[in-house]
């Protein structure tokens, strides 16, 4: 039985809300939401997959001081006096973006992009499909762009070996290949570069928090459904979704926690934004599900005591990632402040469990992780916060797709209480978010109309 | 605060009083005043008396984003004014206090909003809002979850907390937080939570007798409740942890259990 069989036996259909609690879509076939399928996620992964960023401000300051190649997060390692170079790059931006244009270009009127941002401080691009169809990885548009914007460079400023051409590569590249990683001018729209990722499945997940954050300008929803996008995304990528009761996992678990599918993340949020808490949080998640059907009193104990059963584990399972969403928006909203995420996700999940005998999300994946990264982030272990983490972090990586959305929201939340915030960490995907796609800026919408357009195909 | 029992499983004393710390009506018994000032000074994070220091300008003179989300949820007091986040750490010794780390953890799940908490084996940790701190800190410190005793407020060298007891039944500190006065009987704070000195000595009250704060624990324990007896929490956490482990191999496994 296929993915579609699978689900049409079960009747999978959702109504998809926006982030007003107003309703986008009704009764959607679940396959319409599938990375698979729909045209709005299809277009979010191309678009990542043609990225490429030239932060030419940095190249021309790079130069500026012949701090080149450096390794650090914060501050400059390596300066070489002696190769510093005066070049106006990003008062010609115009003439190097065309340059860029002229050379990645397949054909004339091909879906190449070149925007100009911030006033030619950066460069956004999205290479041609053709050219990226060559490729064999995540780099090729980067390599190619990176390299098209070095000759660029080295042509309008007219230089040569003898006047400094070699050192554009490094201002461009970083110190790639001496070392694994490019701290260069170059990026694109998920931080991955190959040599750098620890494993299969992850590119999708190397975005940290307030990256995603800044993409959707602080939106709670859009943010928590980029996130979760992404997340699901990587579990198709990663061989998680294969077998149609895992693939229905992921996008029950995407429907109703990145989604707001069936408007139940805001009915919850809504019941408890004045003087709800966690426990009233999770109270609401039981009966909801227990309203809708997708658990019921299998045994009362002698104390009076209910254990759950379900009938639908994939079900209830999205049912408490939503309910853990709501909770987290509702406990770090009303403290104004992301630092409680973890915390929020482990009482929601260790009281819940206790309370239906039922298991917790993930299968206990959503406590386990969160246990650590409340412990690592924290005390005298402190390190990074929330914004700071991406989901393919160790800490993070072990749960399949249903805390990031939760870290996300989180972060949309704060109101300015934390160190890494997305202005000092993702501040490039505040200004880019400006050029980016419809499809990235306004993701519940966009995946909404999409899904719409299957509706009745499936 | 909204209405709610949080259930669970079991009808022991032990089990009956975990329910009682998951029901959003319940009012634990105030044992002991101790004014804001003393609870500011035992915080140790400002003087009393002075201004609360802020992270952020006030929410409503900030220009944020858009978002119906931040419409819906409404802030403390504290976030409303920008505070700088603030902490309390609380010890409590596995010798019948009122709550241990992992029932602490869970009242606050139940009761308090806005903040952030991490329990480990010995201590949890809350950050709050400051002002929103120093009004839960008050009913932290003032109520039954509080033992002169058993429980401690410390944020540095939280060690103690599965050691034997002194001979006047108080927690082992290293860092000699507070004292036990003979003629009084109760306990007196000479350091904040973090271990600097005091102007002058804060009494938290009397402990406990031995017999309430057994009546009174939420810990299983071999000598009163013991944790083999609790059936009806056994039964549930073996369930959840089977389920567990089959919904990890492949969620459908799990319908119908």
């Amino acid at each position: 039985m296929d993915g579609v069989e699978f689900m049409k036996e079960r009747n999978d259909v959702i109504d998809l809300y926006d982030e007003k609690g107003d309703m986008l879509a009704e009764a959607i076939p679940l396959q319409a939401i599938s990375p698979l399928r729909n045209q709005a996620i299809r277009e979010m992964i191309k678009t990542i997959k043609r990225s490429a960023i030239i932060n030419l401000k940095k190249a021309e300051q790079a130069l500026k001081t012949g701090a080149l190649g450096s390794e650090m997060g914060v501050g400059e390692e390596c300066q070489i006096p002696g190769c510093e170079m005066d070049l106006d790059i990003v008062a010609n931006a115009g003439a190097i973006a065309e340059m860029i244009k002229k050379w990645i270009q397949v054909d004339e009127d091909d879906d190449t992009v070149v925007e100009i941002v911030d006033g030619g401080e950066m460069l956004f691009i999205l290479a041609p499909t053709k050219r990226v169809d060559v490729g064999s990885d995540l780099a090729n548009p980067r390599v190619n762009v990176g390299i098209a914007a070095a000759h660029a460079i080295i042509e309008y400023f007219n230089l040569s070996p003898f006047s400094g051409s070699e050192v554009i590569k490094a201002a461009i590249f970083g110190r790639y290949p001496q070392s694994i990683t490019t701290k260069g001018a170059l990026s694109g729209l998920i931080p991955a570069w190959p040599p750098t990722v620890d494993g299969v499945g992850l590119n999708f997940r190397t975005n940290m928090v307030n990256d995603i954050v800044a993409m959707t300008n602080k939106n709670t929803m859009n943010g928590v459904a980029l996130s979760s996008i992404l997340e699901h995304v990587a579990m198709f990528d990663s061989g998680d979704a294969i077998h149609p009761a895992y693939e229905r996992y992921h996008l029950l678990g995407l429907a109703y926690q990145g989604l707001n599918a069936n408007n139940v993340v805001y009915d919850i949020v809504k019941a408890n934004g004045a003087d709800g808490t966690i426990g009233s949080v999770i109270m609401d998640t039981i009966k909801r599900a227990e309203d809708d059907g997708v658990i019921s009193v299998k045994e009362t104990l002698p104390s009076g005591f209910k254990i759950y059963k379900t009938d639908d584990a994939s079900l209830w399972n999205s049912y408490v990632a939503a309910g853990q969403l709501a909770a987290v928006i509702v406990n770090c909203g009303a403290m104004r402040a992301a630092q409680g995420v973890p915390a929020t996700i482990n009482e929601f999940n260790d009281i819940l469990k206790l309370a239906t005998g039922l298991p917790d999300v993930d299968y206990g994946r959503g406590l386990g992780t969160t246990i650590g990264t409340a412990f690592y982030s924290h005390n005298i272990y402190g390190g990074a916060g929330p914004g700071a983490f991406s989901p393919a972090n160790p800490l993070l990586r072990h749960c399949r797709g249903f805390i990031s959305p939760c870290f996300v929201a989180a972060m949309c939340l704060d109101a300015g209480t934390q160190m890494f915030n997305p202005e000092l960490t993702s501040g490039a995907f505040l200004k880019i978010r400006t050029v980016l796609p419809e499809v990235m800026r306004n993701p519940i919408k966009s995946v909404a109309e999409s899904a719409l357009e299957l509706k009745g195909a499936l | 605060m909204r209405e709610f029992q949080i259930p669970y499983p079991g009808d022991d004393p032990v089990a009956n009083n975990r329910k009682k710390w998951m029901n959003s009506e319940f009012t634990p018994r105030k044992l002991r005043e101790i004014s804001d000032d003393d609870i500011v000074s035992l915080l140790g994070h400002r003087k009393p008396g002075t201004a609360y220091s802020s992270v952020h300008p006030p929410l409503d003179e900030m220009k944020e984003a858009a978002d119906p989300i931040k419409e819906l949820v409404v802030p403390t007091d504290g976030a409303k004014a920008g505070d700088r986040i603030r902490y309390i750490q609380f010890a409590d010794s596995m010798h019948f206090a009122p709550l241990p780390p992992w029932m602490r953890f869970r009242m606050y799940g139940a009761r308090l909003r806005g903040f952030d908490s991490l329990a480990y084996s010995g201590r949890t940790l809350l950050e709050m809002r400051e002002r929103d701190l120093d009004e839960t800190a008050k009913f932290l410190v003032e109520t039954e979850i509080f033992d002169a005793s058993r429980v401690a407020m410390r944020s540095v060298t939280v060690h103690g907390f599965s050691l034997r007891l002194d001979e006047d039944g108080l927690m082992f500190d290293a860092r000699r937080r507070y004292v036990f006065n003979k003629e009084t009987g109760e306990v007196e704070y000479v350091k904040t939570q973090r271990a600097t000195p005091l102007d002058r000595r804060i009494s938290v009250g009397k402990p406990l007798p031995e017999d309430e704060l057994k009546t009174l624990t939420t810990r299983y324990h071999t000598a009163l409740t013991s944790p083999r007896d609790a059936d009806e929490l056994i039964k549930v956490v073996k369930r959840v942890g089977e389920l567990r482990v089959l919904g990890g191999l492949r969620p459908d496994l799990v319908d119908g259990r």
